[in-house]
């Protein structure tokens, strides 16, 4: 799968609002992707909405969802709150196609130099925009991430920390939900679909594999919803083998040169 | 029917039962309760031992075990003598008779660190027993297994609920006083050496660092040294910067020697219901005196017979800025670039770029704290390094500036969050005082156990984390909040820059040492 592939473009726009004034500069294109989360949907957009970020453009990717009214649903927020936006788009896939593609279709359609990637289920806090884009600006970096806060089924903060190649070919600990340059994300020829899941992680070996830089903003600005858990420990950790050796077959020199284990543990 | 027994014992029986008599040492309730064979034969257990019982291999107590001496001593029981005598004999005064995994250590010192053990008010046999079930409750003497194998096996030494006990007491209790231990103008020892582990966090060694500038300020000759120095050119006094570390890395293991040990002085850093601190403890107990960075457990030593003081490092007049490189580390390219300034202290509450900051490593009692209070600091310029990694921090490139990084956005944030690692307030001096004070940071903390010199309400402000977000918004957002925010900056950085306060602290520290110094061995 390439994000170039002919075969790859089965979405329809259902349609786009668009004001008449010039792309703002320091624009942030929102990516929302959306798989029968109708239930969620609404408060994931007003999220996006309240950013204290002014100039924002808003991509929504329906993956199909055949289950509920999301795209009435989406529809119906979008017909009330476009003006909010520079531009606010609607893609509505034909065939269910995975996170992957729709988050690399809603990134074809964005319009910003950076991108903000978001599952439909989940939430930002109003500063979340306006911090991440200001520390990659200022930083020069080409993406950065936030510390999460879990809410839902468990209340917990989420792992994230410093941007450390060599930690994250041993574990990932760094979300989807993150602002990226969009250049890089053209580069490494967007998120690549891995059937048994781990598209996230495999995303961010690709980005270290360009010599891309991430940066960590040391604030708890993003929310994402933990549902309840359907594996059994026993099939996660069997699931987790056999991914840990996809990814070590998809980036090899990153994991031949990161395999050691750290340096001994100290006090 | 005893009288006429000790008619028959021979004179050498008469001479030992004599010697063990004034020793003490013979534990006739232990006895009887052992060998109920001898309850039942109305015999005097002190007799019984003498004429039988040493013969066939019966203990006099919990402490003296026979196979094992002999094992180590195979001449003391030549010429059928009660080895038991031997050890009286050869090791006067002690009661520890053989060295368990601590082999490195005399039976003089092991017998102290026990007694020591023993009376450390953290410390409960039946609790010990509790958490190590294998052991054999009448057998075993809990406080020498503690000592001896406990640490040496990583077994839990203090049970939680005793800690907790013990710490409310000891912050209850009024007017703890360590002026038995002082020795005004005393003879000192001509040099100095303060240790660090240079494997070790590098929070330790800024507190050495910091110890040796106050001693070197108290007019003391004292270098600031590592592992790697050489052991027998040491100075005259060795004080040791967290043992629970400095003792268990790279050649530090080296130094823990009874030779070494009992005429040191340990500096104690860590909170004692980690396991951490029991890792230090052997070489604590069995050291000449304690330093110790919190008041409350200087006087749980001192409880326990030991020389103890509370030292508060002083700050100097040099902050640890960022450096050139560490300007390129990401998450200080992240900061507003405001913030990427050399901070000020004296930088105003209100003209301060962030408005809240914490720096800490993961923990269930933060998880709840952060997560519960997430949207509330949402709204706020914050800066929280929750570190996740598990990993400590190191000198690798990713690491190397933290330290610094904690003091330098402090020096940017209104205020500074103390979050403890668990239910224990313990008062973290360099999250408290010389991360965030001595940067004009005005400190929002948890309740911490009282502290001599820094008190709630003055220098630093108290409340539950359940009720932290009220405090943080009248501090931020009312004119009454802001002006208290003010003053308490204020107070706690003319605190930490009086010199002196900082001579009288370098004083005291001069003083107990010269009464270590002073203090014959016994």
């Amino acid at each position: 799968m390439s994000i170039a592939a002919p075969w790859m473009a089965t979405e329809q726009d259902a349609f786009t609002f668009r004001h008449r004034r010039r792309k703002p500069a320091d624009l942030v294109s929102l990516c929302v992707t959306n798989f029968n989360y109708g239930r969620y949907i609404i408060e994931a957009l007003d999220s996006l909405a309240a950013q204290t970020h002014p100039a924002l453009e808003l991509v929504v990717v329906d993956d199909c969802s055949g289950q509920d009214d999301s795209v009435a649903l989406i529809t119906a927020w979008m017909e009330e709150n476009h003006a909010r936006f520079w531009r606010c788009t609607l893609v509505v896939h034909t065939r269910n196609l995975g996170p992957s593609a729709a988050r690399n279709t809603a990134f074809r359609h964005a319009a910003g130099a950076f991108v903000f990637v978001m599952d439909a289920d989940n939430m930002i806090y109003p500063r979340a925009i306006a911090r991440l884009h200001a520390a990659a600006v200022d930083g020069g970096f080409d993406a950065t991430y936030c510390q999460l806060e879990y809410f839902g089924k468990e209340q917990r903060i989420g792992s994230a920390d410093i941007w450390d190649p060599a930690q994250i070919v041993r574990e990932n600990y760094v979300d989807v939900m993150a602002l990226l340059r969009r250049e890089a994300w053209v580069a490494v020829d967007g998120y690549s679909h891995i059937d048994e899941g781990w598209e996230d992680y495999d995303f961010w070996l690709k980005f270290i594999d360009h010599d891309f830089q991430a940066a960590y903003v040391p604030e708890i600005l993003c929310r994402y919803r933990v549902h309840g858990n359907s594996r059994t420990t026993n099939e996660a950790w069997v699931a987790h083998e056999s991914l840990r050796a996809i990814m070590a077959f998809r980036h090899p020199a990153l994991s031949a040169r990161y395999r050691q284990p750290p340096a001994g543990a100290r006090t | 029917m005893s009288a006429d027994l000790l008619l028959t014992l021979t004179p050498t029986e008469q001479q030992d039962l004599q010697q063990i008599r004034e020793s003490g040492q013979f534990d006739a309730a232990f006895y009887l309760a052992t060998y109920t064979d001898v309850a039942g034969s109305e015999l005097d257990p002190l007799l019984h031992y003498v004429k039988y019982g040493y013969r066939e291999g019966r203990q006099p107590n919990r402490n003296f075990r026979p196979d094992a001496y002999l094992i180590q001593h195979p001449d003391a029981g030549a010429r059928n003598r009660n080895p038991f005598l031997h050890f009286l004999h050869t090791h006067a005064g002690c009661h520890v008779a053989h060295q368990g995994l601590l082999t490195r250590f005399h039976l003089e010192d092991l017998s102290i660190g026990v007694r020591t053990l023993e009376q450390l008010p953290f410390f409960e046999p039946g609790a010990y027993h509790d958490s190590n079930r294998d052991l054999d409750r009448d057998m075993t003497d809990m406080a020498e297994h503690a000592l001896l194998y406990g640490v040496p096996e990583g077994r839990r030494i203090f049970s939680p609920l005793r800690v907790s006990e013990t710490l409310g007491a000891l912050c209850a209790a009024k007017g703890l006083d360590d002026a038995d231990y002082l020795a005004p103008g005393g003879p000192v020892p001509e040099s100095i050496g303060v240790y660090y582990n240079s494997a070790g966090n590098v929070f330790i060694h800024e507190i050495a660092a910091d110890l040796h500038r106050s001693l070197s300020d108290g007019g003391l000759d004292c270098r600031l040294l590592d592992e790697t120095a050489s052991i027998d050119d040491r100075p005259a006094l060795c004080i040791f910067v967290a043992p629970h570390e400095f003792f268990h890395l790279g050649r530090g293991r080296d130094w823990a020697t009874g030779a070494i040990i009992r005429d040191a002085i340990m500096f104690n850093t860590e909170q004692p219901q980690t396991l951490w601190f029991e890792r230090g403890l052997p070489f604590m107990l069995m050291a000449a005196g304690v330093i110790d960075i919190c008041h409350q457990m200087a006087e749980s030593f001192r409880q326990a017979g030991l020389p103890a003081i509370h030292f508060t490092p002083t700050i100097g007049a040099t902050r640890d800025y960022l450096e050139k490189d560490d300007m390129q580390h990401p998450m200080v390219r992240i900061l507003p670039p405001a913030c990427r300034k050399r901070p000020d202290p004296a930088t105003p509450f209100a003209e301060r770029g962030l408005d809240i900051s914490f720096f800490g490593g993961l923990s269930a009692h933060r998880e709840k704290f952060f997560a519960r209070n997430a949207g509330f600091f949402a709204q706020y310029r914050t800066y929280f390094y929750y570190r996740k990694f598990t990993t400590p921090i190191d000198t690798s490139p990713r690491d190397r500036p933290l330290s610094r990084l904690a003091s330098h956005v402090a020096g940017h944030s209104r205020i500074a969050l103390n979050i403890h690692r668990d239910d224990y307030g313990f008062f973290e001096w360099h999250r408290i005082v010389k991360g965030a004070m001595a940067n004009g940071a005005v400190v929002v903390s948890e309740p911490c156990l009282p502290h001599p010199v820094f008190r709630a309400g003055e220098h630093f402000l108290e409340e539950t984390g359940r009720h932290i977000p009220n405090l943080v918004e009248w501090l931020t957002r009312t004119p009454e909040g802001q002006a208290k925010a003010e003053a308490i900056r204020q107070s706690a950085l003319e605190l930490i820059g009086t010199p002196s306060g900082n001579r009288a602290c370098c004083t005291r520290i001069r003083d107990f040492i010269a009464h270590v110094w002073s203090t014959p061995e016994e």
